[in-house]
């Protein structure tokens, strides 16, 4: 049985100041599924993943996301795409200035949620979610790095996407709690959120293997085990 | 980390962002203060020169022996003439009492024979839109010709001079006005630019995360307006004492107290406050759009 389908890329192309980053990528990400990219720095990794959350847009080509067709929504939708999506950055990007219960409340009442005590109990739902109770007071610098990773995949989480996009999260994190993030991860694809992963960790595709992209060559090379894919990378 | 040291802390940090707040506050303060010094000492100025424009008198001297009817036309004439801003009657007897006052001559009608040579006249004090030479000539010219005006006489030297203070005040006033404006619009503007640079990774994260424009700018707005709100109300207070301090060592309390407890100034209060505000409500605004929808490479 096929499962849904919930964002397709087709034959785009992008390029920056002339020179060209990925042209004919396509590929589909279904729901529920983990997918790896992988590739080398300057590839085109990071540039596809801010097209799918509508940073940059496609130069030509098709994206469509849900509802959404990425190459021409317009400025006002933005917002709402990327409610739809969570998305999980390297280097946390929490709100230095509020505590952790206020970052995470923000995409709540940015979406509309008024009501305290529904955003309490959400909040306290996604913070068992991924280990952080009792840490709703804190400030994002008082967090180890494993704490603050969890607190954004939290605040990813809080809106309950379709679709999770997580740019090298475990780069700024020990083995140790390299393999916490992940087996995390893993556990919220388990209960049916596709996750979109970049890493640079060629070890985690053996330890955790999913279906991997390889962007190579301006374009991507498609696996649908990790460990085809490092075969033929290290074969 | 203990909660006793995550409190320490949060206060920490807490007493940090007030400071900082104070701070951009107090200097948006300060630069409220030289435009609100600007315009106190305009109208000040301004009410100064009018005030003593009650010196400006036009006087209307009657022919000897007129007929009470022929006066009693004159006096309607002057008092429902638009240029007349109160009108004295002055006897021989008065004038001639006035002149021994201001001489110290008694033996004047001694040396006249018994006669008052003095005229009675009419001193009227002009509304200020007439102090002008060609107006007062205008008016000098029409009264002349009536037959129980036997001269009218003005000081052409203080006319000519509260023309030309008032042209100078207003011109100078209208440059330096224009020139502090846009000063305090700059100046204000790049202080709330500054508070808001500091947060444009945060803006940018708001943004990624789902938050619409209008959601990122309210908190900066209502900051914003309220921090002009609060320089606006200080630099009133301090304007307030300044001049205290200032006019206190030239003049007596109650001499300036008319001039503070006047109802421009209190508008110029009032306008200062709100300028405030609408500066950091605009200024806030401008900043926030300037952070919106920028990518990453251009914020660092």
């Amino acid at each position: 049985m096929e499962t849904r389908r919930i964002l397709t890329f087709e034959n785009v192309a992008k390029s920056f100041h002339g020179k060209t980053i990925l042209e004919n990528v396509s590929f589909n990400v279904h729901l529920g599924e983990f997918l790896y990219i992988i590739g080398k720095t300057g590839s085109g990794k990071s540039t596809l993943l801010k097209m799918i959350y509508a940073d940059q847009k496609p130069d030509s080509g098709k994206i469509i996301f849900g509802d959404f067709d990425l190459g021409n929504i317009s400025q006002n939708q933005i917002p709402f795409l990327r409610r739809k999506l969570g998305i999980v950055f390297q280097d946390f990007q929490l709100l230095p200035d509020r505590n952790v219960y206020d970052n995470i409340s923000f995409c709540l009442r940015a979406s509309g949620w008024t009501q305290e005590s529904k955003i309490s109990a959400r909040i306290q739902e996604v913070m068992e979610k991924v280990g952080l109770n009792g840490k709703e007071k804190a400030m994002p610098h008082q967090l180890s790095g494993g704490e603050q990773q969890r607190v954004v995949i939290a605040r990813a989480l809080i809106n309950d996407p379709l679709l999770l996009i997580a740019d090298e999260p475990t780069g700024n994190l020990d083995p140790e709690m390299t393999d916490t993030i992940m087996e995390l991860l893993r556990k919220i694809n388990l209960s049916g959120t596709a996750i979109l992963m970049v890493t640079h960790e060629h070890i985690l595709l053996k330890r955790y293997p999913a279906r991997a992209l390889h962007i190579t060559g301006k374009t991507v090379l498609e696996y649908s085990r990790s460990e085809q894919l490092l075969k033929d990378l290290y074969d | 980390m203990t909660e006793s040291s995550l409190n320490k802390e949060i206060n920490y940090l807490q007493n940090r962002s007030r400071r900082g707040y104070l701070a951009a506050t107090l200097s948006v303060a300060l630069i409220l203060l030289i435009l609100a010094l600007f315009f106190s000492f305009f109208l000040f100025g301004k009410r100064f020169i009018r005030e003593h424009q009650d010196a400006i008198l036009l006087k209307i001297s009657v022919h000897d022996g007129i007929s009470s009817g022929s006066l009693l036309l004159l006096e309607k004439k002057i008092k429902s003439a638009p240029y007349c801003k109160s009108p004295t009657f002055i006897s021989k007897e008065t004038a001639l009492r006035h002149f021994i006052e201001q001489t110290g001559d008694k033996d004047v009608i001694k040396m006249m024979d018994g006669v008052n040579p003095l005229y009675a006249s009419y001193e009227v004090i002009l509304k200020p839109d007439y102090i002008h030479s060609d107006s007062i000539l205008n008016i000098q010219q029409n009264l002349v010709k009536d037959i129980a005006v036997a001269a009218v006489d003005y000081p052409i030297e203080m006319v000519s001079g509260f023309q030309t203070n008032m042209k100078n005040l207003i011109v100078i006033s209208l440059i330096i006005g224009i020139i502090a404006v846009f000063l305090t619009i700059y100046l204000v503007m790049n202080t709330i630019k500054l508070r808001i640079y500091a947060q444009r990774l945060s803006i940018r994260t708001m943004q990624l995360i789902g938050a619409t424009a209008p959601f990122i700018r309210k908190p900066y707005l209502r900051t914003g307006m309220i921090q002009g709100l609060i320089a606006g109300v200080m630099a009133d207070i301090l304007l307030f004492f300044m001049l205290l301090l200032l006019f206190s060592r030239m003049v007596p309390v109650r001499e300036f107290l008319p001039f503070i407890l006047h109802i421009d100034f209190f508008a110029l209060l009032a306008g200062i406050v709100l300028f405030g505000g609408l500066l950091g409500y605009a200024g806030s605004h401008l900043a926030v759009n300037r952070f919106l929808n920028r990518s990453l490479e251009s914020l660092i």
